[in-house]
């Protein structure tokens, strides 16, 4: 799960602050997300999703699914 | 909406303000009680005047926590709960062993800088430990 933002960020050749910016966030929460370390809400996820026009479970792994 | 740097700079500069205003209005308050030996009123309206920016201070964080994403929000609290717990601890150890042995006393406006010297001691424990 978190590859996948990592590489959709580079993808769009986004930095992790400019990427931070456009979701207004903190570099830091940025950093957290790719590593693992931060599960989003909900509504970033939202956020994160619409900006790479992909559904949320593309990006984020459902924990809750067999 | 601000950004995550704006809410940032917005937190310290809030910080420095109220800490200055602290010291501007301890010192002042020290200088008139030496200088003119006023009244038990005026010096119960000094005592309260010189605690007055702790709560802004507290405002500031508070709108800090309101205004930062949901990442820094999390570690900020948990440091803060943290902090506070530990302060807690310091206080009642401290306080026991004044009543247990002949330690001396500590005045009890020193809780906040022991709680602020305590939330930079979890903070750097946090990035340690990141």
């Amino acid at each position: 799960m978190k590859q996948v933002l990592k590489e959709l960020r580079t993808e769009i050749g986004l930095t992790q602050q400019e990427l931070g910016d456009k979701l207004s966030v903190s570099r830091q929460a940025i950093i957290a997300l790719e590593t693992g370390k931060h599960i989003p809400s909900l509504d970033l996820a939202y956020k994160i999703a619409a900006l790479f026009k992909k559904p949320i479970e593309e990006i984020f792994e459902n924990p809750y699914l067999p | 909406m601000k950004t995550a740097k704006q809410v940032q700079n917005d937190y310290t500069k809030g910080i420095i303000l109220y800490a200055l205003l602290y010291a501007a209005i301890l010192f002042a308050s020290i200088y008139a009680i030496n200088k003119f030996n006023p009244n038990n009123f005026v010096k119960i309206f000094l005592a309260l005047l010189t605690s007055l920016p702790i709560g802004g201070t507290i405002l500031v964080f508070l709108n800090y926590i309101k205004n930062a994403d949901e990442f820094i929000r999390a570690q900020v609290v948990e440091v803060f709960v943290k902090a506070t717990g530990v302060t807690f601890f310091i206080a009642t150890f401290w306080g026991f062993m004044e009543n247990y042995t002949a330690i001396s006393n500590i005045d009890f406006y020193m809780i906040y800088p022991i709680f602020w010297a305590c939330f930079g001691l979890m903070q750097g424990i946090k990035k340690v430990r990141a």
